[in-house]
């Protein structure tokens, strides 16, 4: 999981230069090296600041890279500070769970605890609530720049104590710029067509669009597209009547229950609309809207950044006021003027035009090739040789610079370099490399040397790696463990490269290594407490279920059977008490109504979690599930195989309770292979559409299952196993048959058993 | 000698279940005597009166085996009965150990339940006639001297009464004398049932 920074790269393009020039450069440039270390200081008297940014949502998130990339410019351009950046994604649009919050405040607590964070940066609401909900753990007391707050939350934050530590950026909330860019763009505008989907956040984008049209409510008339599915809003669109223009909101999920990348919606809707289309976010500039004043998340950023450095400069941010309404621009899409014929005039001076490139090229187009046609003919060889000397130039600076940039890059990482001549197995390392491997700077190692450290375990692997990647010309990416003088055993990342020369002829092999101990435990912990969540979770359930439902029926039961029992014993009287008869009778109704109510209950509390079915592919769904039985598997010695249709068709349904179908399978088949010999144990897992269904089958080499036993293999409380309850098989074949599915066992032909469930494909997911 | 009637006595909190057992046990010929609860049996437990105790060993408040131990702690040895909904092992091994007389689930066949409460009042009758015999005999010996004392010991260990006149420093028919009164005292005339009675108060018996 190593990667080295993206400047690396140039030296690969190297490669058809003089192999000793370009190593010569490299030797030269360690030796300097130090030098240039004590020169650095001198420039950068500026005070270090660390800053934290964290994201509510994923890395790609459009409006988070506008954010991201304002705030590094500003926090890097300013003079004052020398910034380190460290960011987060919390991802919570897919990771919205307490549980998963514990997590990650439990990661970020243990990731930056050595560290001192000066300001933190929140984006959007969702971030800064999770910091004020851990602040007792999570940075307590450093300042909160939060970029991108609603309104109400800001009115909210400002009447809280919270506020004496947070300054915050007010997303604004004024649609009616991008109203009078329409009506600027099309005067004659008589109709509004509204377009949003059916999700909370589409909702929020129709009430913010809904709120501006209504001061235009006499002029305007309202076609409202929204909460339709994605066809209906095709069809509409494409026939709007005239003088009509399009607003759209967002789109995550429509009418019909789809769900959308909203830009990519906003593709789709402006592409077929026969009316111009119009938005408020700056992200949506580029996909399909024609622009105006829209609500900018780079200002946000930049505005952010700004308060983050008045932060650091020792206001307290209780007294930095909330900023961010002036955060608009007024930008406009090139394409679309075009495609609409939309006057110059219409667009207000000093407004930023983009994508006008294409136009520079269909202008000059004939100008550009007469002149490469011409140059080519006429001077041919002067050109030849030119470019030749100023790439060759070029090619040298850029060496230069790329290998300073890679040692500072090298180092900043604390990655080591070595280099290994093909040859002889010497290997010359930097000084961070030897210490890496327990040797003192200086030492002198070779490739028998460096195997010898390498973890016996990791060393056949290792050793094949080297020589595939000299042979075959292949570049190495690996992660490795070493065993230090002291016996401890440390984690290391390697990437590396194989030089080659002028007669293709491997002659060394060029890497970085990286310590990354500390995080492969982090993520061992992790996952380690994840895998014990998921079992005492699926156990409790399954333990509670069933001793409850025998506690709780064996009363009445108990009670109607003594009963019954007194009433035999009455009748062998000859004259028997009819009023004793009579109230036992109607105690025993009684006890039957209560075992009633007792199954009522319980069906009920089983219902009670509903079920939250969605889109699933059930690719990551097994990935996800083997990730969390992997460590059991290898705890057991189960080799897990995987055998998977390239494009399994969606299907619908609940994760979490197919996840458990799955786990459940997963550990039923690695209770079979107990008996099978430590080497001798495979569990299959395979996928593929049969018909207009997906079929799951988890298949071991196991002794396969008796036939006596397959009648009632699926009963509740039927079980095999010494500890086992006897529920697990039952409540996974009700969770699929519950999905529409089945799932049924057989005993495999060589051996072993393969049990199978299959769920119909989504409808509508082939389209 | 008029033994009074064996009661079971019934604990649960079931107030349904309760009502049926005791009505079963009741149609079947036991007296029954019926508590909602442990505290409300353990404050009036009445253990003069033979019988056992069957009991719920799911409560709320004091369980079945709170009813076990505060028994035990007693040194009451009133049989206990457990009845439960789930009949899990790790607590029926606890109970076994406890001492516990019979463990039984609520839906048990009647005749299991049947056979368990007659186990349980015979064995109860046969301690309590174990400890009134025990008893009389420790009334006895208590009757005897301690000069007596001693000669039973030598009696017992087989020596003559030349020997044990020896050893305590008496006339030969002194010994005789103290053997005759001990076997009056114990109401015994051979040497023989002195010692099977001997036995008998050391619990050798058996």
């Amino acid at each position: 999981m190593v990667h080295l920074p993206s400047n690396v790269r140039p030296i690969n393009c190297m490669r058809t230069y003089s192999m000793s020039r370009f190593l010569s450069i490299i030797l030269f440039l360690l030796v300097i090296q130090p030098a240039l270390a004590v020169a650095k200081p001198a420039p950068s008297a500026k005070e270090a600041k660390r800053v934290l940014i964290i994201y509510s949502l994923d890395q790609l998130h459009p409006a988070h890279i506008l954010t991201e990339q304002a705030i590094c410019k500003v926090l890097r351009e300013n003079r004052n500070y020398q910034v380190q950046l460290y960011t987060e994604y919390l991802d919570m649009g897919r990771f919205h769970s307490t549980g998963q919050a514990k997590i990650m405040s439990d990661f970020l607590r243990r990731k930056y605890a050595e560290l001192k964070i000066d300001v933190v940066i929140t984006v959007y609401p969702d971030a800064l609530d999770f910091l004020l909900k851990n602040q007792e753990h999570l940075f307590p007391g450093v300042p909160i720049v939060a970029s991108e707050v609603t309104r109400s939350y800001a009115e909210n934050l400002n009447r809280s104590p919270a506020r004496r530590r947070v300054t915050a950026t007010i997303l604004g909330d004024n649609a009616e710029g991008v109203l009078e860019a329409a009506l600027r763009a099309r005067p004659d505008t008589q109709r509004v067509a509204l377009v949003a989907g059916s999700s909370p956040v589409d909702a929020h984008s129709e009430l913010f669009l809904r709120s501006a049209l209504k001061k235009c409510a006499r002029r305007l008339e309202l076609i409202d597209l929204t909460k339709l599915s994605m066809s209906e809003t095709l069809a509409r669109v494409s026939k709007l009547p005239r003088n009509t223009v399009v607003l759209y909101g967002s789109i995550v999920m429509d009418g019909a229950g789809q769900s959308f990348v909203p830009r990519d919606a906003l593709t789709l809707v402006s592409r077929t609309a026969n009316a111009p289309t119009f938005g408020t976010y700056d992200s949506l500039l580029g996909y399909g809207i024609v622009g105006g004043r829209l609500i900018s998340f780079e200002r946000h950023g930049k505005v952010a950044a700004e308060l983050a450095l008045r932060v650091m400069s020792g206001v307290s941010p209780g007294d930095v006021p909330f900023a961010g309404d002036d955060a608009y621009v007024d930008i406009y899409d090139w394409r679309e003027i075009k495609r609409w014929q939309i006057p110059e005039s219409a667009i207000p001076a000093g407004s930023e035009i983009r994508f006008r490139q294409a136009t520079f090229w269909e202008l000059y187009r004939l100008f550009i090739i007469a002149a490469i046609v011409i140059a080519i003919v006429e001077a041919s060889l002067i050109v030849t040789l030119v470019i030749n000397l100023k790439r060759r130039k070029q090619a040298e600076k850029e060496l230069v610079e790329s290998q300073l940039r890679l040692d500072l890059a090298a180092d900043s990482a604390g990655a080591g370099l070595w280099s290994m001549d093909v040859k002889t197995g010497r290997i010359w390392a930097t000084d961070r490399t030897l210490l890496m491997f327990g040797y003192a700077p200086g030492d002198e190692i070779d490739v028998k040397k460096f195997y010898a450290i390498v973890h016996p375990e990791d060393r056949d692997r290792i050793t094949r790696t080297v020589d595939t990647a000299v042979r075959d010309k292949k570049a190495i990416s690996d992660q490795y463990r070493i065993t230090l003088p002291d016996g401890s055993i440390r984690w290391i990342a390697v990437k590396g490269n194989i030089q080659v020369n002028p007669l293709g002829e491997t002659v060394s092999l060029l890497g970085a290594t990286m310590d990354i101990t500390e995080r492969k435990k982090m993520e061992q912990d992790l996952q380690e407490k994840r895998i014990e969540l998921t079992h005492v979770a699926r156990v409790s359930t399954m333990g509670q279920l069933a001793s409850t439902l025998a506690h709780e029926l064996n009363q009445p039961l108990g009670a109607i059977l003594r009963n019954a029992e007194a009433a035999e014993l009455f009748l062998q009287d000859p004259s028997p008490d009819l009023d004793e008869l009579r109230a036992i009778l109607a105690d025993i109704r009684k006890d039957d109504q209560r075992a009633g109510v007792v199954i009522d209950r319980m069906r009920a509390m089983i219902r009670q979690r509903k079920a939250e079915r969605c889109r699933l592919d059930l690719n990551l769904l097994v990935d996800e599930v083997v990730v969390l039985v992997k460590s059991d598997a290898d705890k057991r010695h189960v080799r897990l195989a995987m055998d998977v249709a390239p494009s399994l068709p969606p299907v619908h349904g609940d994760g979490v309770q197919l996840q458990q179908v799955l786990v459940n399978l997963l550990l039923n088949a690695f209770d079979a292979l107990d008996e099978n010999l430590v080497d001798k144990r495979l569990v299959t897992v395979s996928m593929q559409t049969v018909g207009a269904t997906v079929e799951v089958a988890v298949s071991d080499n196991g002794p396969g299952i008796a036939k006596d036993k397959f009648p009632h293999f699926f009963a509740p409380f039927f079980t095999t196993k010494s500890e086992g309850l006897g529920m697990g098989l039952a409540i996974s074949r009700s969770i699929i048959e519950e999905h529409g599915g089945r799932l049924w066992a057989d005993n495999n032909e060589a051996g072993g058993a393969t049990f199978t469930f299959s769920l119909p494909v989504m409808i509508g997911a082939a389209a | 000698m008029n033994e009074p009637i064996p009661i079971v006595r019934i604990v649960d909190d079931d107030a349904s279940f309760l009502t049926a057992v005791a009505r079963m046990l009741r149609a079947s010929g036991f007296e029954v005597k019926t508590f909602a609860s442990a505290a409300e049996f353990l404050a009036r437990p009445e253990l003069d009166v033979p019988g056992c105790v069957l009991v719920d060993l799911q409560m709320p408040g004091l369980s079945g085996m709170d009813v076990q131990e505060a028994l035990a702690k007693e040194g009451q040895r009133l049989p206990v009965i457990f009845l439960t909904g789930k009949g899990d092992i790790p607590t029926t091994v606890q109970a076994m150990r406890g001492g516990a007389e019979d463990f039984l689930t609520k839906r048990a066949p009647k005749e299991d339940l049947l056979n368990a409460v007659n186990r349980a009042i015979e064995r109860d009758a046969h301690e309590r006639t174990v400890h009134r015999k025990l008893d009389e005999l420790r009334c006895h010996f208590a009757a005897l001297t301690p000069r007596e004392h001693d000669v039973l010991q030598h009696i017992m260990q087989g020596k003559l009464n030349k020997q044990i006149a020896f050893d305590l420093g008496i006339h030969e028919r002194t010994v005789k004398l103290h053997r005759t009164s001990i076997k009056t005292k114990l109401n015994v005339h051979t040497t023989a049932d002195l010692t099977k009675l001997w036995m008998e108060f050391l619990g050798l018996d058996k």
